[in-house]
Formats: C-alpha cells, structure tokens, sequence
C-alpha cells in the first residue's frame, strides 16, 4: 500500500504529468500514422529517456505504448488503413461505420473501449500479476502449437466471406512464414539469393504493402475515390455513441477486456490475436451477427477493448518474469535495462516503487488518451472528406518512409508496394488480407513449437491429447470449427423446411 | 474479368507454387521441409476446392469489382520512378515530384494547390522524419547541403 501512495504522489508530480501528456500525444499520433507501429514508437523514444530518471522514462515509454495502440484505432476507422496488425479488426467494422456517415460514432466507441480494455487490463497488472504469470509458465510448446492453430483458425472464420479464399490467404502466409533460415537445422529456406531474407520475410513491410500502400490505390485508382461514400454525410450528431449503444456494448468489453488481458499474458499471441479471438466471440454472442463486417458497434468495441487490454497483460509476464509478449515489451524491456532495472520478480521488490509508478501511469495515460480521443475525434473525422486521390499519395509516402525506417532498406520499401499491389487485387478479387498477415505472426510460432513437441514426443501425435491444458485447446479449436458448421446447417436445414424446393 | 477466371487463374498459378515449394522442400535437410510440404499439400487441397466450387452456377453469379486499368498504370509506373530515383536523386526531390505529378494527374487539382499541397507535405516530412526522428531517408545530390 506505501508502494502505491508513493506511486500516487510520483505521478502527480508536474514533470511526471508532463512527460506523461506527452507521451500520450506521441502515442496518439504514431499509432493514427499508418505505417508507424507501437514498436517503432517506443523504439524512437527509449534515446530520448537516457538523461532521464528511471521513474519518468518508464512513465513516458508506458504512455507512448497504450497510446499508440489507442491511436491505430483512428486511422483503421476513417482510412481502413490500421498502422499495426492490433487494429485490423477495428478496421472490419469501423471503416464501414465511416463508409456510412457514422465515423464519429466508431470513433467515440473505440475510445471507450480502448478505456474500457487499458483500465481493466492494468488493473489487472496490478492485482493478479504473479498468479496468471504462474499459469503462463505452465504453456508447454504443445499448447502453443494449439494456441497458434486455434487463433488461425478464428481469423480464417472471421474475416472471410468465402472460407476456401480465406484459407488460401492463410496458407500463403504460412508459405511466407517459411522464408529465411530454419532455427533447428540452420537450413536456408528459400531466400532467392536475397540476404534480406535471411531473418525471414519481415513482417512489418508486408503489413504496410497489404494495408496502408493498398488503401492508397484503393483511394487513387477510382476516378472519384474518397473514404467517404458518394451522397453520404458525416453524422456529427452522433459523435458520442449513445447511452443505449454503450450499454448494449458493455458485456461484449467486458468478455473483450478479460480475452485480451489472457491474450495478452502468453507470450507471442499478441493484440491481432485478441482483437480476432474478441471479434469473432462478439458476433457468436451478438443478436445481429449478420451485421458485422458491414458496421456494427459491438465489432468495433470488441476489438479495441481487446487490443487495449493486451497492453496491460503483456506487461505482466514482461515485469515479473521479464518474458516480453510481443514485440513492443521486448523493446520495452531494453528501455527497462538501460536504467538498470532488470525485469524479474525484483521489480516487485527491490525496484517497486518505480514499478508501481509505472502502473500507476498506465491507468492515467488509458484516462488521457480517451479525454484526448474524444475531444480530437470530432476533428479526425473532417480527414474521410478529402478527395481519395490527394490522401492516397500522402498516405503512400507515410508508408515508403515508415517502411524505410524499419531498417533503412530499400528492399523493404520495394517489398511494401509489390504486397501494396497484391493486397489490392486480393480485395478485388474477394481474398481477404488479413488471415495472410495472421498466419505470417502466428506461422513461426506454430512451427518451432510444433517441431520442438515433435521431437519431444517422437513424432507421436498423440501428445497433444495427453497434457490437461493442450486437450482443453483442443476441445476449444474442435469447437470453435464444428459450432459455426453446425449453426449453417441448422440454417439450412430450417431455410429447406419453409421452402422444401429449394 | 469474371471473377470465375481470375480464381481458376489462382488456383492454377498457386498449385504451380505449391509444387515448386514441395520440390525444393524435398531436398531440405533435417526436418526443415516438413511444414513447407505440409503446407504445400494443404494449399493444392484447398485449391481443389476452389476449382470445384467455381463451377457451381452461384458462384459464376458473384459480382467483380472493375479495376480503371489507367489510372492503375499510372499511379504503379509513379511509385516505380519514385523508389528507383529516391536513391540517386534523393527522397527530399523524388517525394515531391512524386506528389506534385500525382496531384497533377490523379487528383486533378489546379497547379497552385497541388505546388502547395507538395511543399506543404514536404516540409512535414522533413521535420518529423528527417530534423526530428532522424530517419537517415537517402538524400541523393542534396547531400553535400543537408548532410552538413
């Protein structure tokens, strides 16, 4: 309790404020750029914080990452153009939402879900931290194995309205995912010559090709092409949801805050998996759930509640067993390391003070962002009225030079609009984009762990059925194909009994 | 384009993929080519489908999205130009005659609103990515001037 009070008193301090306002704008920002994610953000602050007390270094890169992820959500609503894989569920629902007039509206749900998430999820940091992390631990590679093929298996259902197309999509993911050198045998697996490849495909200029360089053809190519639908108007009056909307949403946060806080404690699932798990969970509960993916409210609560919550609970693995969940704590705890505060069970001891300064920090930037949000939004939303094709080359540029600073290849930038032109001709052609880039996340990870419990088992399949935790996924992944089958063919066969010629 | 001959187009180029990753999978050492294989497998089942269901008559009924083949050509040769001289020429020139060409052709704005929006835009770029981030972007022939 002394930890928390001198935690309190830490925050309130102006420089911590100050810091902590900044942070968050910051954040706010990268993540609404697309083509600048959450990692590259706190990757471009951790120099600025080398002068700087460890207490408001971790209180400025903390702000900066549930900011950002906050932040993807605002273009992935207005351009459909998510800046990392976090948002492109929210994109989904809320693109449409603006397509029809309602961008404020999905705006101003998003802000509250993500608030909704990122206070839930920190509460969560706060409170059941060493517990959950013991259950982490207790993830075998069987287990991840299954996780990786059960969130693969969730984005395939989700996002396709022609399963096979999805599938398809999927698999050249996972064909992509095969690229570079092989961590178990040091073979090179199709590299084309291309040193660049060694590390395997990078994930980021794909990212950026089949979201952002696609948007700006989708944006440029039509001689008319805008965000906004032709004869449609922005509905201001509908900037904040209303009551009756946030009501209806508020089990779907609630379901969505506690599936991204678990998300979030295993390492590797990352916020995209939340985000889908959140989604598809949303519409199997929904009384509408013909309505999304063509703007419903809850799909967008769903996602950003979910992403939003993943912050919170990739933290706790992170600060307590300084296992990093995704690629933005692994960045975090290189910020953690410089001012000498090694992640581990001591952070909680030796270092708490600092810690829960830190904690305390992430429930104020979660307040910020959506005070900032929520005023900003009304704004943000005048950006869908500018003619496609002037948004689409600014857009395109953010992307080339996003893409180039990952690594400071050009390679990269080339890679960025040859997947640019792909990921056009995929939505054309009715293939969905978004089960491709999944199964280059979640390919890697279902591969090692799936060798490594290969060659622990002998190549016994079985295996997987044997460990209480990996048969309980199991039975989750069996369900997760069979219930939406099941609920099809109950609709056909309802659809053949009023109307028996058919 | 039907959208039917574009998937059996796929559907052929992508089993011819598939075919190409198990072939040279087979030779791998180790266990290394097992998942590409397993994959492979997977994507020419999953192709199958596809074929299959092509020929249904719902499927030949499902709508295709028209692409401006022009507009198309255009924009694609300007990212070309633009990644092939952002190097020698520099991104500070390549990105604005990028810009100002786009706005020009595609957009259709007068020449006095697309110079502006051109000069405009850069100047951002210049501050946030080149004098605040410090991105090193390629700075071409102005690197004698800027680099300094």
């Amino acid at each position: 309790m002394d930890y928390l009070l001198n935690a309190i008193a830490t925050v309130f301090t102006f420089e911590a404020l100050l810091v902590l306002f900044l942070g968050t704008l910051a954040g706010m920002i990268i993540g609404m750029l697309p083509g600048l994610s959450s990692t590259m953000g706190v990757a471009l602050c951790i120099p600025i914080t080398f002068n700087m007390p460890p207490e408001l270094s971790l209180i400025l890169l903390g702000a900066v990452y549930v900011s950002s992820v906050y932040g993807g959500s605002v273009t992935a609503i207005l351009l459909r153009t998510p800046g990392t894989d976090a948002s492109i569920a929210t994109s989904l629902d809320g693109f449409p939402l603006t397509s029809s007039g309602r961008g404020a509206e999905a705006l101003g749900i998003a802000t509250i879900g993500s608030l909704f998430g990122g206070l839930f999820s920190t509460l969560a940091l706060l409170a059941i931290a060493p517990l959950l992390s013991k259950v982490a631990l207790a993830f075998g590679p069987q287990e991840y194995t299954l996780l990786a093929l059960g969130g693969l298996i969730t984005v395939i259902g989700v996002v396709s309205d022609i399963p096979v197309k999805g599938l398809i999509a999927a698999i050249a993911g996972l064909m992509l995912a095969t690229i570079g050198l092989d961590n178990f045998t040091g073979a090179q697996r199709f590299l084309f010559d291309r040193p660049e490849l060694i590390d395997g495909m990078p994930l980021l200029p794909v990212l950026i090709g089949l979201f952002s360089v696609s948007q700006a053809f989708n944006l440029c190519v039509p001689v008319a092409g805008r965000v906004l639908d032709e004869n449609t108007k922005l509905r201001f009056s509908g900037h904040f949801p209303y009551f009756h909307d946030i009501k209806r949403c508020l089990r779907t946060m609630n379901r969505s805050s506690v599936i991204g806080t678990i998300v979030g404690i295993l390492p590797g699932a990352g916020t995209s998996i939340a985000a889908f798990i959140s989604y598809n969970e949303a519409r199997r509960k929904s009384k509408n759930p013909e309505n999304f993916g063509k703007g419903e409210l809850e799909g967008v609560a769903a996602s950003e509640a979910a992403n939003n919550a993943v912050t919170g609970g990739t933290l706790i693995p992170t600060l307590t067993l300084g296992i990093p969940g995704n690629a933005v704590t692994a960045v975090f705890v290189g910020g953690l390391t410089i001012h000498g505060l090694i992640p581990g069970p001591q952070l909680f001891t030796d270092f708490a003070d600092i810690t829960y300064t830190l904690i305390m920090s992430l429930f104020l930037a979660n307040i910020l962002f959506a005070v900032l949000g929520l005023i900003l939004s009304r704004h943000l939303v005048h950006v869908t009225r500018i003619p496609g094709a002037l948004l689409g080359p600014m857009i395109l540029i953010f992307s080339i030079i996003g893409t180039y600073a990952l690594r400071n290849e050009m390679f990269d930038v080339w890679l960025a609009a040859l997947f640019g032109v792909i990921g056009y001709f995929m939505e054309r052609w009715r293939f969905p984009t978004a089960p491709l880039v999944i199964a280059m996340v979640l390919g890697p990870i279902l591969e090692v762990n799936f060798r490594r419990s290969m060659q622990i088992s002998d190549w016994d399949l079985t295996v997987f059925f044997t460990r209480p935790i990996s048969l309980a996924l199991v039975c989750m992944i069996v369900a997760a194909i069979a219930y939406p089958v099941w609920r099809h063919l109950k609709h056909k066969r309802a659809l053949n009994q009023v109307n028996p010629v058919n | 384009m039907k959208l039917t001959v574009v998937d059996r187009s796929i559907v052929a180029l992508f089993i011819s993929v598939c075919a190409v990753v198990i072939a040279k999978a087979l030779d791998m050492q180790g266990d290394a080519g097992v998942i590409p294989i397993f994959v492979s497998v997977l994507g020419v089942i999953t192709c199958i489908f596809l074929l299959v269901s092509t020929f249904s008559s719902e499927y030949s009924q499902t709508a295709t999205c028209t692409v401006n083949w022009y507009r198309f050509g255009v924009l694609s040769g300007f990212i070309v130009l633009l990644l092939l001289s952002m190097n020698w020429l520099g991104a500070l020139i390549a990105i604005p005659l990028f810009l100002l060409a786009s706005f020009v052709l595609l957009a259709r704005v007068p020449a006095l609103v697309a110079i502006s929006l051109t000069v405009g835009f850069t100047v951002v770029i210049y501050l946030a990515f080149i004098w605040a981030l410090e991105v090193p972007l390629p700075l071409g022939v102005l690197e004698p001037w800027l680099d300094s």
